[in-house]
């Protein structure tokens, strides 16, 4: 059943782009009408309706055949954006050059996207029932960006000119753009000619950002073992800049235990003092995805404050597991925000490992955190007992849960972000 | 919008013309092209949204929803859905008039989700659906063109004005950087090839209707009175339904004849029967729709045919020896030599009587294809004519020698197993396998006969013998649909029925426990849908769209007051809010009294004057003496118009020294 409403739904998804891609408007309403008259006519003793269906089927033919004997000859130059920002229009430039000596008019310009259907796999893993809503639903998901077809103004022999195309960057990621065709319509108007052109790209579509208010990061500064330039590092770094004897106070984890195994006495590391606030932007993807868009909101609330932090006077570390357990420093001539988003627009949810990890994450770097935003999507024991043992640690902490069920018995400190309602959650901070 | 796909006012009105060219709907089509078209030279608008069209729309849906079923019942199927979108166009006419009539102008793009439901639901998690605008003028000319189609006017201007209509708009888009020969020369194609092609999709049917038995192509329901398509030579079991085609009653409850038949056929070929050297001649109508056939005599009885046809001009079943059909309704009728009667009507129910039992019948003598032998079986007959000694000159015990031949060994049965062993399937049944449907018996009987020298001819019909108590007639359904053979004995023709009576029990009995609980469903359903059209296929269509103009019209202006109302209604709410937030100060201050005293004395205030203008006039005509008045009206104003007012010390001076100059001026 799964192979066969995969195979069924995806023929049809590939006969609607050859339709939208070879009809024009007016080629689409004569099709119908064909369509429609071949029902009404099936008797051609009771109705004349045939006939429409006959002229319907023969201007699409004779348009159709139109098409095949043309040639198109064009080159196409695209400007496109590195990255965009999901929820907001963009445009870019686009350069059609004519080579044929003859002008050329009723022309589109169809931007061709990466083909957004979803394979069988993914399919049978993402649905519980194969439904086409389902699946329109999947293919929705899987497109980044969307742009619109152009009709292009009349080309001159050898012409050439400039447009500029509308997109819309529908939700994160990454969009691959597989080339531009250049349609052109038959002398009837009804079926387009298509000059494929190969023009491979990409373009990133930043997460979805909302409006912060101005929010008073928890913590205060902190000594930053290393500096700035060992802040920057991942994870636990065993680079030093000297060594000294142990002092008593010393902290256990600064020993150098291979030297004081060759000595026989305590040695530690020893840093150049640094003193600035550190914060953990720490994002929750443990979830199916029947959160997925509780997830997305995460995402996009993490982005607005990744971008809303100055981290000119900071340390912003992004925590969150994928395949390991990442942290991105941004801030103080480490990684820009804009470096952040970058991350943030690939992150996935991650369902091969308990939240346990993010937790052994962030309790190791405790020593260097003044602050964390924690951004959970949901208050289930785990994430409780994660938010015990930062309090423990002594941790400032602000905590935000996107989630659509209530929760009771709310701490002051933790704040409820109903997914669809983000923005207004977010004023209320 | 591109001015090229901007509809044109008079290619609106061309098409609806076209529309009403087609149906002879001239009533209808000029007022609605004249509405419509008017919204593109006229300001009247109304402040229509998208929300007002949805509700307009799914009001057009209920609407058209109802008069489908309506129609279903009364016409049934095609006949309903040919008329349902032969007028589908007006159904939505409520919907095109909201559209020209907003404010938005004529050229405003419509939300598809007005027309479609599914695109009103909300979308699934995560899906931004994005409203889909489109012109709604194309799709609804193209509306009005298929709606014309649904007249068939067979005639060759139907075409003539589709090309025209069509090539309207093709040429407004048509790409200029084409030359207008090669534009020329594809439309030009089109419309040939189209022509070939509609030609082709008729003269195909013609052709598979005329090669594939009748069981197959209409059910039994229809009965093409040149020529019919016989089973004979069939492997596998005949597929027959319990459809009921025909109701039979009778005035004074007796039996009526067991055979009512539709067409004759004299000349046979393969497996099939034809109808040759027969033209059919028409039959004189006489007053109260009487329809006579045979020369005036005294029927012996009658009966009433209650008979539904799915398409246009069909045979009427009729009783042997039917001399007069009374109270038909038809536009004409027409009868051949062979005893089939065609009449031209539309397709649904119709009923008619039947007189019948006349000495005179009216087919016609026989001819010398009454009596011909096709080539492959004559030896075959002929030699089974001769061994039962048939003869011409002894015409009615060859008759009865032929039925008793049929009645020893031959079986009735639906289901063959076998291909012929003996070439000719007819010869096979004769002499080998003995064992076939009715189109066998009556088939080889009417050859035997023929060989014996006496002129028949294969007749098909019906076989009427069940009887319904629930609807107190018989009833005939699809399955009963029976050949036999009409015998030319002693100068006249009589039917020959040699299939074994078994026939009608056997049929009967075909198909399990849960077809036939089915068909107890459908027989109700069939009844119902006969009485609701026994009470409306009186009316024709003009009288029921006059009827669903009666209902409609005050549905239409109650809504059309209901939306003026609620349009009154909002701006006096508007008004009333203005009014409500407005609460003047001051009102009630003291000099207000002083106004109406100097007014009781003739010295009023004029509507345009200021309190100090007055106040000088006063003192110039009057010779009143403004001075304490000046203070007062000083503070009046403050007290008034001063958005600080008036300190509780001057509010409580205000009214002391307008109360002491009241009290110093009394009315003289």
């Amino acid at each position: 059943m799964w192979k066969f409403s995969h195979w069924v739904f995806s023929l049809i998804a590939a006969s609607q782009r050859v339709i939208e891609r070879r009809l024009t408007r007016a080629g689409m309403l004569v099709g119908s009408v064909m369509i429609g008259t071949a029902a009404l006519g099936a008797d051609t003793n009771l109705t004349v309706a045939y006939r429409i269906f006959a002229f319907a089927a023969a201007l699409l033919f004779v348009g159709w055949i139109a098409s095949l004997l043309q040639r198109g000859r064009y080159t196409v130059a695209r400007y496109l954006p590195r990255v965009v920002t999901a929820g907001e229009p963009f445009t870019y430039r686009v350069t059609v050059n004519n080579l044929a000596n003859a002008p050329r008019d009723g022309l589109t310009l169809i931007d061709d996207l990466a083909d957004p259907r979803p394979p069988l796999a993914e399919f049978r893993a993402r649905l519980r029932f194969p439904t086409y809503r389902a699946w329109k639903r999947l293919i929705q998901e899987r497109k980044a960006c969307q742009v619109d077809e152009l009709a292009l103004p009349a080309l001159a022999p050898r012409g050439a000119l400039d447009v500029r195309v509308h997109g819309e960057a529908l939700r994160r990621g990454n969009q691959h753009f597989q080339g531009v065709t250049v349609a052109r319509a038959d002398p009837l108007g009804l079926v387009r000619a298509l000059s494929p052109l190969p023009a491979p790209a990409n373009v990133l579509v930043l997460p979805r950002r909302y409006a912060m208010p101005p929010i008073t990061l928890p913590g205060s500064r902190r000594y930053q073992p290393g500096g700035v330039s060992l802040a920057a590092s991942v994870g636990n770094s065993e680079e030093f800049v000297g060594l000294r004897d142990y002092r008593p106070g010393d902290p256990l984890q600064r020993i150098h235990w291979k030297s004081y195994a060759r000595i026989g006495e305590p040695v530690v590391r020893e840093y150049q003092d640094e003193y600035f606030e550190r914060h953990a932007l720490i994002l929750d993807t443990f979830a199916g995805s029947d959160r997925a868009v509780a997830f997305e909101e995460a995402v996009s609330i993490a982005s607005s404050l990744a971008c809303t932090v100055n981290t000119q006077e900071c340390l912003l570390d992004l925590m969150f597991i994928g395949a390991e357990s990442y942290i991105y420093t941004a801030g103080r001539g480490q990684m820009t925000t804009g470096s952040l988003l970058e991350v943030l627009a690939a992150v996935q949810l991650c369902a091969s490992k308990p939240f346990r990890t993010l937790q052994d994450a962030v309790t190791a770097r405790r020593g260097l955190l003044t602050g964390s935003i924690c951004i959970l999507l949901a208050w289930d024991e785990a994430r409780r007992e994660f938010i015990r043992t930062l309090h423990a640690l002594g941790v400032p902490l602000m905590v935000l849960v996107v989630s659509a069920e209530p929760i009771a018995e709310r701490e002051p400190w933790l704040h409820v972000i109903v997914p669809g309602k983000v923005q207004e959650g977010l004023t209320a901070l | 919008m591109n001015p090229a796909m901007k509809i044109h006012p008079l290619m609106l009105a061309a098409v609806i013309a076209f529309w009403g060219w087609q149906t002879a709907q001239w009533l209808v089509a000029v007022p609605v092209a004249a509405l419509l078209c008017a919204s593109f030279y006229v300001s009247l608008r109304w402040a229509l949204t998208t929300a007002h069209l949805t509700r307009v729309a799914d009001f057009c849906t209920v609407l058209a929803l109802l008069l489908g079923g309506f129609l279903y019942v009364t016409y049934g199927n095609p006949r309903a859905i040919i008329v349902f979108f032969q007028w589908l166009p007006l159904m939505f006419l409520p919907v095109a008039l909201a559209h020209a009539y907003r404010e938005a102008g004529t050229t405003e793009k419509m939300n598809l989700s007005v027309l479609f439901w599914s695109l009103r639901r909300r979308p699934p998690r995560g899906y931004e659906q994005r409203p889909v605008l489109f012109d709604p003028w194309w799709p609804y000319l193209a509306l009005w063109i298929v709606a014309a189609a649904a007249a068939n006017e067979r005639g060759f201007w139907f075409y003539v004005g589709l090309v025209a209509l069509v090539s309207w708009p093709l040429v407004r888009i048509r790409p200029w950087s084409y030359r207008v020969g090669t534009w020329a020369v594809a439309f030009s194609l089109a419309i040939a090839l189209g022509f070939g092609l509609q030609y082709a999709l008729n003269t195909t049917q013609g052709w598979l209707e005329a090669a594939v038995p009748d069981w197959i192509t209409a059910a039994g329901l229809r009965t093409d009175p040149y020529r019919a398509t016989t089973d004979i030579g069939h492997i596998g079991k005949l597929k027959e339904s319990d459809t009921i085609v025909l109701r039979v009653t009778t005035a004074d409850g007796r039996v009526p004849p067991r055979l009512f038949h539709r067409a004759s056929y004299n000349a046979y070929f393969g497996a099939a029967w034809l109808a040759r050297g027969a033209p059919f001649a028409p039959v004189q109508d006489m007053p109260q729709n009487h329809w006579p056939l045979a020369p005036a005599q005294a029927p012996a009885a009658r009966a009433t045919i209650y008979d539904y046809t799915v398409r246009p001009n069909p045979v009427l079943s009729l009783p042997a020896g039917t001399a007069v059909i009374e109270n038909l309704r038809a536009v004409s009728a027409q009868r051949n030599p062979l005893g089939a009667v065609q009449i031209v009507r539309e397709p649904g129910y119709f009923s008619y009587v039947a007189a019948y039992g006349g000495e005179q019948a009216f087919e016609g003598a026989p001819t010398a294809e009454d009596t011909r032998l096709p080539a492959r079986e004559r030896e075959a007959f002929t030699a089974l004519a001769t061994e039962l000694g048939l003869n011409p000159r002894a015409s009615a015990a060859g008759v009865e020698q032929v039925q008793r031949h049929f009645a020893q060994g031959y079986q009735y049965s639906m289901f063959q197993k076998n291909a012929p062993l003996l070439g000719s399937p007819i010869v096979d049944f004769l002499y080998r396998s003995k064992s076939g449907h009715c189109e066998y018996f009556a088939t080889a009987t009417a050859l035997l006969l023929r060989a014996g020298g006496i002129p028949a001819r294969y007749a098909t019909g019906f076989a009427v013998a069940e009887k319904s108590a629930r609807e107190n007639a018989y009833l005939v359904r699809t399955r009963h649909a029976h050949a036999w053979v009409r015998a030319y004995v002693n100068g006249a023709w009589i039917d020959v029925d040699t299939t074994p009576a078994s026939w009608f029990a056997i049929e009967a009995e075909d198909g399990n426990t849960l077809s036939k609980l089915w068909s107890r469903v459908t027989d109700l359903w069939s009844w119902l849908r006969f009485r609701a059209a026994q009470a409306w296929a009186d009316t024709d269509e003009r009288q029921w769209l006059v009827g669903a103009l009666v209902v409609l019209l005050p549905v239409a202006l109650w809504l059309a007051r209901r939306l003026y109302r609620s349009r009154r209604r909002k701006e006096n709410n508007k008004l009333k809010q203005i009014l409500t937030s407005y609460s003047p100060t001051g009102t009630d201050s003291e000099f207000y009294r002083i106004e109406q005293r100097l007014a009781a004395q003739g010295c009023g205030r004029r509507a345009h004057e200021t309190t100090r203008d007055w106040l000088t006039r006063l003192k110039a005509d009057a010779q009143i003496d403004t001075a304490p008045l000046a203070g007062i009206a000083d503070l009046h104003n403050r007290y008034r118009f001063d958005p600080l007012g008036l300190s509780d010390a001057q509010r409580a001076r205000l009214k002391e020294s307008a109360g002491a100059w009241l009290a110093g001026n009394t009315v003289a």
